[in-house]
C-alpha cells in the first residue's frame, strides 16, 4: 500500500475548545488518517472565534491542524460569514497541503460555500461528508423535535416545516432544501454514524447509494472492574453524562425518581454529570433545580456537575450503568460508546440512535421515550436483578476504534473507486 | 275652489312636467288667417293690455325668453279662448305649456276668478318670429304682438318657465353652447332651495397637465339634472361620468334615490391644474345650485404604479372595474405609462459583466430582478451544473429596482467567482417595470434566442434549455416555447395557459389549468400547442422578438405581458408551444410580494385585464376553442 492519500480534515470546531461529539470524532480521525499506511499524510481545519470576529484567517494550532476565523452568517440557509477567505486564505490553505481527499465533518460555523471553494480550487479532490445531526434537513437546530415543544418530528414537508417557523413561507423551506441539497451534490460521499441518521437523510433526499454507516471511531482501551459492591449493595447506581439541555430527558429521570415510592427510590443512586445548565432557558433551570433539591436532600440524586474528558473514566467507574434519556432523536451518542468502551451497560430512550445503538437485552435496556414511571420501573428492576447486569455487560462488544474508523472511510473510496472503474 | 286651492293648484300645475290640456286646442291654423286680414299690430311691445273681443277681454304679453331652440312667452289674457300663431297662413310648431292663475290681474281687473288667466306659450324659435298674432275667441281676425324679448328671466317669471327651461337644457349636451345659453337664464339660488344632494369626495390632478379625476356622488332625483364643473365654463354632465352604485348614499336619504340608480360617480376632466375648484351642481325647476365644491385637489405622482395606487384607491365594485379603467382611469394612467416608455427608450443601460461570456451563445437567458434576489444563487447552481447552459449561453440578470444595484451586484460577484459562471448585469437606475426590465435585458443579449426566466424559476434538472431550443427550433412555424412549472410542494403550476372569459369582470383573464395536480396525472410525452404560455420561461427567437418589437410596456405591473407576447406571436402567425419535458420549480410571486394580494392587486389586475382584453379581442376569441 503506497501512501498517496492527503486528507484534510474540516471541523465546526476544535475539540479543545468545543469538546462535542462531532468535534472529538473529527479530530480522533485526522490523527487515526495520520496513522494509517495509505496516507501520506493529513491535516486538520477547525471554524474557531478567537475573539476577532468572522474576519477569515487561517492560523495554525499544532502540527498540521489549523484555526479557521470563520463563521456562519445567515444559519436558516448556512451561508458563510467571511465570503472573501473561501478565496484567499483557504484557497491558498488548499493549494498549499494539496489534499486528495476532503473529509468535512460539518458546514455549521463555516458555511456550506466553502465545497465550492474547494471543488474550485481543485476539482479533482475527493469531498467526503460525515453528518452528525439533522441540520440540513431541520432548521430548529436539527433536532427533528417540532419547534418551541418536545414533540417529536417524524418527516420533513414543506407544510410540516413552515408550522414550526410560522414567519416563514413554504418557498422559504424549499429555497432552503435546495441550496443544501445543491451544496451537498459537490460531495462525492456521505457517512452517516448511524442508520436511523441514513434512513432520514435518505428519505429527505440523498440517493441511498450516496451514504454509508460508519460509527465514531474511539481510543481503544480496556473495560473498567465492576464497581466494588459494599455488603448488601445491589447494581443501583445510574449515571447520565452529558450536556443538560431540555432536549436530554434529565428531567424525565428526576420525574422518575420522585414518582417512586420513598422506600424503593432509596435504593437508587442517580449521578448527574453534565454541563450547561446555567446556559438554559430560566424556566428551564427552574424547573430542574425544582425538582433537584428534594431528591438530593434525600441522598438519591449526587449532582457531580461538569467533568473533563480525563475524569470521564473515573466517574464512569463510580456507576453501574449509564443512563440515556433523551428525548429528540440523537444520531449516535458518543456517551453510548463511551459507556460500552468501559463496559458499562446502557439504559435509553427506545427512538433513534439510541435505540439502534443500544441492543434491548444484550448491552442494555431500552425504556420508552419520555415515560418517566417507566423510567422509574426499569431502574427500579435493573437495581434489584444483579444478574441482568452480569449478563448485559457480558453482551457488549468493544466498539469501533478510530484507527478501525479510518480504516472503513479508506475501504469505502477504494470500494468506491473499483465500483467506477470495474 | 277657494282663492288658495286655486293658488295650489296652479302651483301643482306649474311643478308638473306637462300641458294642462286647456289651451291645447288651441295650437291649431287660425280661423281666417289665410290671406292675410289686416291686422292690428303694435310696431313696440305693447306697454298697456290689448283689448280684444270688442272690448269684452283683455290680453297682455309680459316677456319672451330664448331658450335654446325654444320661445318662452309669458302672458295672460282674460279670454280663456284665446288662440295664438306665429305667422298668417302657416301652422307652427306652438303650443301653450299651461294656463294658471293670476291673482294680480283678477284684482287689477276687478274680476271674479284669477284661474287660467295666464299662460305660458312655447314654439319653436328657429323661424325667429319677432310677433305673435293672437285671436280672440270672438274676434273675427288676429291681433298681433311684438314679443318683447328679455335678456334675463325675471325673478317673478321662474315659476312660470323654470319647468320648462329645466326640461329644455337637461335636453342639450351639458357643456354645449345651447346648453351654456339656456343655463345663463336660469338663476342662481341656495343649494337647500333645490333640495339636492350630492359631494365632490376627491379631486385628482394628473401630473403633465394630464388633467384629473374628480369622484363623488350625486342624488338624481326626478327633476334634478347634475353637472361637474371647473375652472371658466368648463362643464361635463353626470351622465358623461362613470357611475357606480353607493349604497352608503341610500342608506343616508332612505327613500330618495330612484331605484337602479347609481349615486356614485367618478369623473375624467381633461382640463383640471391644481389650481382649480371643481364645483358639482345642480339645476331644478327652482333655479340653479353649486351643491358641492372642492377646491383642494390632490396631485397624482407621475410614476404610473404610484398614481394607480392611488387612483384605485377610490372604490369601485370589483364586476365594475374593468369598464371604470376603460373610461376613467386609463385616461389617466396611459399617458403617464406612455411617458415611461418613452423615457426608458431614452434611458442608456449600465452593465456589468462578470467573467466572459460565450461567443454568439445559442441562447440568452435574461431574468429580471425585482425585490428579493437570493433566488440567483440557486438559478446560478443549477445552470452551473447544465453542460448546455455552461457552455452555449449567455445569462443576464436585469436590475428593475434602483435599491437592489449594489445588493445584487455583490451578490453576482460572489456568486459568479465562486461557481466561475459568467453573468451580465443590466439596469438604468430607474424602476420601469417588467416588460421593460425584460426588454433592456434583450438590448445586451447576443443570443440567436431569448429565454425569458423569473428569477424564481429554479431548473430542476440539467437538460431543460437544450430541450426548449429543439422544440423552438423544429419548426418554423413554433413561435415561443413555455416549460413545466411546478409549485414547491409538487403540483403543476404552468402547463400552457388559456384565455377565458369572466362574465363577472368582463374581460379575457389568463388562466392555467391543471394548476396543483401531480405532474404525473397530466402526464405527456412531447410538445403540444397551447393558446399561451407563461412569461416566467418563455423562449423565442431573437428575430420574432423583434419583429413583434419585444415586451409590450403599456401595462402596469401586469399579469398579461406574456400572453400579450403570445398574442402578438399568434397574429404574426406563430404558435405557442407547451414544452412537458422541460420542467422547472417556480416559487410564484414570491419576488412579487410587497405588492401584496390585497384589494389593489385585484383592481390593477383587472385593469390590466381591461386593456389586455381590449387589445385582442378579437384574437382571444378564437383561442377560447383551444385547450390548454
Amino acid at each position: 500500500m503506497t501512501a498517496s492519500e492527503r486528507i484534510l480534515v474540516t471541523s465546526h470546531g476544535h475539540p479543545h475548545f468545543n469538546y462535542g461529539g462531532g468535534e472529538i470524532p473529527a479530530y480522533n480521525l485526522f490523527r487515526a488518517y495520520r496513522e494509517h499506511p495509505a496516507v501520506e499524510d493529513s491535516f486538520f481545519l477547525a471554524s474557531c472565534d478567537r475573539g476577532r470576529g468572522a474576519n477569515g484567517a487561517i492560523s495554525p494550532r499544532g502540527h498540521n491542524e489549523y484555526l479557521w476565523e470563520q463563521t456562519v452568517a445567515d444559519w436558516f440557509r448556512m451561508t458563510v460569514a467571511h465570503e472573501e477567505s473561501l478565496h484567499r486564505e483557504l484557497a491558498d490553505l488548499i493549494r498549499a497541503i494539496r489534499p486528495t481527499l476532503v473529509h468535512a465533518h460539518h458546514y455549521a460555523h463555516m458555511g456550506l460555500e466553502y465545497l465550492q471553494a474547494i471543488r474550485r480550487a481543485d476539482p479533482g479532490i475527493r469531498i467526503i461528508m460525515t453528518l452528525h445531526e439533522y441540520i440540513a434537513i431541520c432548521a430548529n437546530s436539527g433536532q427533528m423535535v417540532k419547534a418551541g415543544s418536545t414533540r417529536l418530528c417524524h418527516r420533513e414537508s414543506l407544510d410540516d416545516c413552515r408550522r414550526c417557523f410560522p414567519d416563514r413561507t413554504a418557498e422559504d423551506f424549499w429555497l432552503r432544501k435546495h441550496r443544501f441539497l445543491s451544496y451537498f451534490n459537490l460531495v462525492d460521499r456521505f457517512v452517516a454514524p448511524s442508520d436511523f441518521l441514513r434512513r432520514r437523510y435518505v428519505d429527505w433526499g440523498i440517493e441511498p447509494g450516496r451514504i454509508v454507516v460508519i460509527e465514531n471511531g474511539q481510543e481503544p482501551r480496556s473495560p473498567l472492574p465492576p464497581r466494588a459492591l459494599g455488603p448488601g449493595e445491589t447494581r443501583n447506581r445510574f449515571g447520565f453524562f452529558g450536556q443538560i439541555t431540555p432536549f436530554k430527558g434529565i428531567d424525565v429521570l428526576l420525574r422518575a425518581l420522585a414518582a417512586l415510592p420513598r422506600s424503593e427510590r432509596r435504593k437508587l443512586v442517580l449521578e448527574i454529570n453534565g454541563a450547561n445548565l446555567e446556559n438554559q432557558p430560566p424556566d428551564f433551570q427552574e424547573y430542574i433545580n425544582g425538582l433537584r433539591t428534594p431528591l438530593e436532600r434525600e441522598g438519591v440524586l449526587q449532582w457531580n456537575g461538569p467533568y473533563e474528558p480525563f475524569q470521564m473514566s473515573g466517574r464512569l467507574a463510580n456507576v453501574d450503568w449509564v443512563v440515556v434519556p433523551s428525548i429528540w432523536w440523537e444520531s449516535s451518542p458518543m456517551v453510548i460508546q463511551e459507556a460500552f468502551l468501559h463496559g458499562r451497560p446502557v439504559v435509553g430512550s427506545d427512538i433513534g440512535g439510541m435505540a439502534e445503538k443500544i441492543t434491548d437485552g444484550v448491552n442494555g435496556r431500552h425504556v420508552p421515550v419520555g415515560n418517566a414511571n417507566a423510567w422509574a420501573q426499569t431502574m427500579s428492576r435493573l437495581a434489584a436483578d444483579g444478574d441482568e447486569w452480569e449478563r448485559l455487560r457480558g453482551g457488549i462488544k468493544p466498539p469501533l476504534s478510530y484507527s478501525e474508523c479510518a480504516q472503513a472511510h479508506l475501504d469505502m473510496l477504494t470500494a468506491r473507486r473499483e465500483a467506477l472503474t470495474a | 275652489m277657494t282663492e288658495s286651492a286655486a293658488d295650489a293648484e296652479m302651483d301643482n300645475r306649474a311643478s308638473r312636467n306637462g300641458v294642462t290640456g286647456l289651451m291645447g286646442s288651441l295650437s291649431i291654423r287660425p280661423r281666417g288667417a289665410r290671406g292675410g286680414g289686416k291686422l292690428r299690430a303694435p310696431e313696440q311691445p305693447g306697454r298697456e293690455p290689448l283689448s280684444i273681443n270688442d272690448g269684452r277681454d283683455k290680453l297682455f304679453v309680459e316677456a319672451a325668453y330664448r331658450v335654446g331652440k325654444k320661445l318662452l312667452i309669458v302672458g295672460w289674457s282674460t279670454d280663456l279662448g284665446l288662440e295664438f300663431f306665429s305667422a298668417p297662413g302657416r301652422a307652427i310648431d306652438a303650443r301653450c305649456r299651461f294656463r294658471h292663475r293670476r291673482k294680480d290681474v283678477a284684482q287689477s281687473l276687478d274680476l271674479r276668478s284669477a284661474r287660467d288667466l295666464g299662460f305660458l306659450l312655447e314654439l319653436d324659435n328657429r323661424k325667429d318670429p319677432r310677433a305673435l298674432l293672437f285671436r280672440g275667441s270672438a274676434e273675427p281676425e288676429p291681433v298681433a304682438w311684438f314679443l318683447p324679448l328679455r335678456e334675463r328671466i325675471e325673478p317673478s317669471h321662474w315659476r312660470i318657465v323654470g319647468e320648462s327651461v329645466y326640461e329644455l337644457l337637461t335636453k342639450e349636451r351639458p357643456g354645449s353652447k345651447a346648453w351654456h345659453e339656456t343655463r345663463a337664464l336660469i338663476p342662481a339660488v341656495p343649494a337647500e332651495t333645490g333640495k339636492a344632494a350630492g359631494f365632490i369626495e376627491g379631486v385628482m390632478i394628473a401630473p403633465f397637465d394630464g388633467g384629473g379625476v374628480a369622484y363623488g356622488w350625486a342624488l338624481e332625483e326626478p327633476g334634478k339634472a347634475f353637472w361637474l364643473e371647473a375652472g371658466e365654463g368648463w362643464v361635463i354632465g353626470l351622465g358623461e361620468t362613470f357611475r357606480q352604485p353607493r349604497r352608503d348614499v341610500r342608506a343616508l336619504f332612505p327613500g330618495r334615490a330612484p331605484p337602479n340608480s347609481d349615486a356614485g360617480f367618478i369623473a375624467f376632466l381633461p382640463d383640471l391644474d391644481e389650481e382649480s375648484t371643481v364645483r358639482l351642481c345642480c339645476v331644478t325647476a327652482d333655479g340653479q345650485s353649486v351643491v358641492s365644491e372642492l377646491g383642494r385637489t390632490h396631485a397624482l405622482p407621475d410614476d404610473p404604479l404610484g398614481a394607480a395606487q392611488q387612483l384605485f384607491g377610490v372604490e369601485t365594485p370589483e364586476t365594475l372595474m374593468g369598464a371604470r379603467y376603460a373610461r376613467i382611469d386609463s385616461k389617466v394612467l396611459s399617458p403617464l405609462v406612455q411617458r415611461r416608455v418613452e423615457q426608458f427608450r431614452a434611458t442608456p443601460e449600465i452593465r456589468q459583466d462578470f467573467g466572459t461570456s460565450v461567443a454568439s451563445p445559442d441562447v440568452s437567458i435574461i431574468v429580471p430582478l425585482y425585490g428579493r434576489y437570493d433566488f440567483l444563487e440557486h438559478q446560478v447552481m443549477e445552470f452551473c451544473r447544465d453542460p448546455y447552459v455552461r457552455s452555449r449561453c449567455q445569462v443576464i440578470y436585469s436590475i428593475d429596482q434602483p435599491e437592489i444595484v449594489d445588493g445584487v451586484i455583490a451578490e453576482g460577484r460572489k456568486i459568479s467567482r465562486l461557481f466561475d459562471f459568467p453573468l451580465n448585469f443590466v439596469w438604468t437606475g430607474m424602476n420601469f417595470g417588467y416588460s421593460a426590465a425584460n426588454n433592456l435585458g434583450a438590448r445586451i443579449a447576443t443570443g440567436h434566442n431569448l429565454l425569458f426566466l423569473n428569477s424564481d424559476a429554479i431548473p430542476t434538472d440539467p437538460g431543460w434549455l437544450e430541450q426548449m431550443v429543439e422544440t423552438l427550433e423544429a419548426h418554423e412555424a413554433t413561435g415561443a416555447v413555455g416549460a413545466q412549472l411546478l409549485f414547491p410542494t409538487g403540483g403543476i403550476q404552468h402547463a400552457g395557459m388559456r384565455f377565458e372569459y369572466i362574465d363577472r369582470f368582463r374581460v379575457w383573464m389568463n388562466e392555467h389549468p391543471h394548476s396543483g395536480l401531480a405532474s404525473d396525472l397530466v402526464a405527456e410525452a412531447g410538445p403540444r400547442v397551447v393558446p399561451g404560455v407563461t412569461g416566467a420561461c418563455l423562449l423565442l427567437s431573437r428575430q420574432d422578438f423583434d419583429a413583434v418589437g419585444g415586451w409590450d410596456m403599456g401595462y402596469i405591473v401586469g399579469d398579461f405581458e406574456d400572453s400579450d407576447l403570445c398574442l402578438s406571436l399568434r397574429a404574426r402567425k406563430r404558435l405557442c408551444l407547451y414544452e412537458p419535458r422541460a420542467r422547472l420549480v417556480h416559487l410564484e410571486r414570491q419576488s412579487f410580494s410587497g405588492l401584496g394580494l390585497g384589494s389593489f392587486r385585484l383592481r390593477l389586475t383587472l385593469a390590466n385585464a381591461q386593456r389586455h382584453t381590449e387589445r385582442w379581442a378579437s384574437v382571444l376569441a378564437n383561442t377560447s376553442e383551444e385547450t390548454a
